[in-house]
């Protein structure tokens, strides 16, 4: 009696020795014999395989041979079956020719994803599905050209015996004859199923499942899997957990239209195939993976240009609830300074609040991006930051900023940043106002502070800013003494308004307990440790000098 | 292979048809003309038996001249259920089946059969008809008489049903004087000509 592994181990043999005649017999004796395998009856399988290759004259390899007698002992059948085997190894395997159609003849896909989806969806382990014709003729009782062959990947949960068997079924009951190859990611492909795959479509398997659901179909362009076909070998690059993370169902699909959306940008026309393994990585990770900072929503920032951006930055922010930087800028008013995620400045849109920039350079060494100030929009660095790129015309609108020429924006931080150490200065004769002052009072001396760059700011950042003031006099009214953990969801940055640096009398950092700047180390750090316990962290950062050493 | 075990193979697979699927038929017939006798001899009775196929006793003499002097299983075939009597048939047989594909601009088989065998030595008569199943399956039944070499003209005849697109073939090669079964009888009842071979059975019988 065979044992548990040889339960396991002899379909799994059988399957790749069909996937080996593939091409050699007639298809409907392979797909005879997996439907054999499938139902458990190996001993009819193998008997039918071996008397097809005799009936068929077909010349196996002296390997293939004893294969093939292991196979057939193992079932208990007679081993006579294969005496009369003909066994050549200098004998050429056929070759065959496979497309996948002009344009006027019908696709290798096509009605697949109808057929197979429900199937698909219950199947452990499924990686990829192609289509592809075959124009050449298999076997002694070759059925009719072209015939369509269905390649299926599986991973290593899945079992290859069954997956050929229910696809097919589910092929047939659809009235679609194909011959189902179903091959385990990483294991070694004829050159018949490598030159299949070459020119096999490949059909997203969303897509598949997205055929199936009852909801509307969304688009399907720009997210299926890439047309190119490639070596089943080559997918061992997707390791398991990363397949088990792609959920082939509308979730992911719906995730991807929130890219889309949130990216605010059409779909793009075109398949997503150098993109897609990093959209993958992003699908991998919905939870944790900012979408790339680009228009289209599955690439990456090496397909629009923009700098590589360390995802939990921005995730970090987004989870923090702080309003995230400035959004990025056009491709080509990018600058290398430019801050990650189209999505988190519509977050800041969402808040109402302009978007701020990390303001260390600590900050900025976390997320491996240079230090950037805030948009012009925001009340002006007061960290005396580099500048940011200003944001592009669609995300300026969403978030209510209006674009800004990178030169002139420069131009403008470097006229406010130059105050910097007068705003160190600024803050000595501060140190001694209490912090905590009556909210009408401190909204009313901000005023008066930003009265003098008001007139440098448009309209709309005009209202932002009073927004921000509002929303800062409403905190403190609430939480006026407590001290907000670093990581607290409730924190909101208050960027500096522009003119507090130009104003040494304006600056008012201890008031709001918002302090984000290394660079008032001297008189403004004495004052922050006098202030310690009204200081609050900056994304999570605790202001200088808060900490002891 | 003996003459003998061949030609009771062939009978031993006529008489299975609408008994056996048309899946497996065909196949064993296909191996049987390709010269696979000994293979078929240990494939076929197991198949008997999973299929759940009876045989009387008229079989088991075609299964012992054919299958056993091969080396089929004696145990396998010992167990195969015995019949009292054929069973009745699962189909209805039409000149002309409303739900069968039809080609508006010609019938595209008959057309090559026509071709193939018309005037051909050896066959007879070259003839059609529609089988309808229980289920509502609709196929095409091809009936030929040969007077000889009726294995190696059933597989000819199936790979070109074949090649055409018919993945299940129905093809009924039958010796001109053999007695048909119920199921060829209501077969041939219901057939239309296609063509006549050289051994015209109308001509055997006016000149005999």
């Amino acid at each position: 009696m065979a044992d548990s592994s040889d339960r396991i181990a002899l379909p799994i043999r059988v399957h790749e020795f069909l996937l080996a005649c593939a091409g050699r017999i007639d298809d409907d004796a392979l797909t005879d014999a997996r439907e054999l395998l499938a139902v458990a009856e190996l001993d009819r399988a193998i008997e039918l395989l071996a008397a097809s290759l005799v009936a068929g004259r077909i010349p196996v390899t002296a390997d293939e041979r004893d294969e093939l007698r292991d196979l057939v002992d193992a079932v208990r059948s007679a081993p006579a079956l294969v005496d009369r085997i003909i066994v050549n190894d200098s004998a050429p395997f056929p070759r065959h020719r496979f497309t996948a159609g002009l344009s006027d003849d019908p696709a290798p896909d096509a009605g697949i994803a109808d057929a197979v989806g429900r199937v698909i969806e219950v199947l452990p382990d499924i990686r990829a599905l192609s289509c592809v014709w075959r124009t050449t003729p298999a076997g002694g009782p070759s059925g009719s050209v072209p015939h369509r062959l269905v390649l299926v990947e599986t991973g290593p949960s899945g079992f290859a015996p069954s997956t050929a068997y229910r696809v097919e079924q589910s092929l047939r009951r659809a009235g679609i004859r194909a011959s189902v190859e179903v091959i385990a990611a990483g294991s070694e492909v004829t050159p018949y199923h490598a030159d299949a795959l070459a020119v096999a479509r490949r059909i997203s398997l969303r897509q598949a499942a997205v055929a199936r659901s009852p909801e509307p179909a969304e688009p399907a362009d720009g997210y299926d899997d890439p047309p190119s076909p490639r070596p089943v070998t080559t997918t061992r690059r997707r390791s398991g957990a990363h397949a088990e993370k792609r959920p082939p169902d509308t979730a992911s699909g719906r995730w991807q239209q929130r890219i889309a959306s949130s990216a605010d940008s059409p779909a793009p026309a075109e398949p997503a195939a150098a993109s897609f393994d990093a959209g993958g990585r992003q699908r991998h990770e919905p939870a944790m993976t900012m979408p790339p900072p680009a228009p289209s929503p599955a690439s990456p920032g090496s397909r629009t240009g923009l700098p590589p951006v360390s995802p939990p930055t921005a995730s970090a922010g987004s989870r923090t609830g702080l309003p995230p930087a400035s959004p990025p800028a056009s491709r080509t008013n990018l600058s290398p300074a430019t801050p990650p995620a189209t999505t988190r400045s519509a977050q800041a849109s969402r808040s109402a609040l302009p978007p701020v920039s990390p303001p260390t350079a600590t900050q900025g060494a976390r997320t491996n991006l240079p230090p950037v100030a805030p948009p012009p929009s925001a009340p002006g660095s007061r960290t005396g930051l580099p500048p940011v790129a200003p944001p592009s015309s669609r995300t300026a609108s969403r978030t209510g900023l209006s674009p800004v020429d990178p030169p002139a924006l420069a131009a403008e931080n470097g006229t406010r940043s130059r105050p910097a150490p007068a705003s160190a200065s600024a803050a000595e004769p501060v140190k001694d106002t209490p912090v905590q002052e009556a909210p009408a009072a401190k909204e009313a001396t901000v005023d008066k502070a930003a009265a003098d760059a008001e007139a440098d700011l448009s309209n709309r950042e005009r209202e932002l800013l009073r927004q921000l003031h509002e929303e800062l006099a409403k905190r403190e009214q609430s939480e006026p003494a407590e001290a907000v953990a670093p990581s607290s969801p409730q924190f909101p940055v208050a960027p500096p308004a522009p003119a507090e640096r130009a104003d040494p009398g304006t600056w008012q950092v201890d008031r709001t307990g918002t302090r984000h700047s290394a660079y008032s180390a001297g008189p403004a750090g004495s004052a922050w440790q006098h202030s310690a316990a009204e200081q609050t962290a900056v994304n999570g950062i605790p202001p200088y000098g808060s900490q002891p050493g | 292979m003996g003459e003998a075990a061949e030609s009771a193979c062939h009978e031993l697979l006529l008489r299975l048809a609408g008994r056996l699927p048309d899946r497996q038929l065909w196949r064993f017939r296909d191996w049987l003309a390709s010269g696979a006798l000994p293979e078929l001899s240990h494939v076929l009775p197991l198949t008997l038996l999973r299929e759940r196929v009876g045989l009387v006793d008229d079989e088991f003499r075609l299964v012992d001249t054919a299958l056993r002097a091969h080396g089929a299983d004696i145990g396998l075939l010992s167990s195969i259920r015995e019949l009292d009597a054929l069973p009745p048939l699962d189909h209805t047989f039409a000149e002309h089946d409303r739900d069968a594909p039809r080609a508006s601009l010609g019938d595209p088989l008959a057309v090559l059969l026509t071709a193939l065998l018309r005037g051909r030595p050896a066959v007879a008569e070259v003839r059609a008809t529609w089988r309808r199943s229980t289920h509502g399956m609709v196929n095409r039944v091809l009936l030929v008489t040969a007077v000889a070499d009726q294995p190696r003209l059933t597989g000819e005849l199936q790979r070109v049903q074949r090649a055409l697109g018919e993945a299940d073939p129905c093809v009924e090669v039958l010796p001109v004087d053999w007695t048909p079964t119920p199921y060829h009888q209501a077969a041939f009842a219901a057939s239309e000509l296609l063509c006549t071979g050289a051994e015209d059975p109308y001509a055997q019988l006016v000149h005999s």
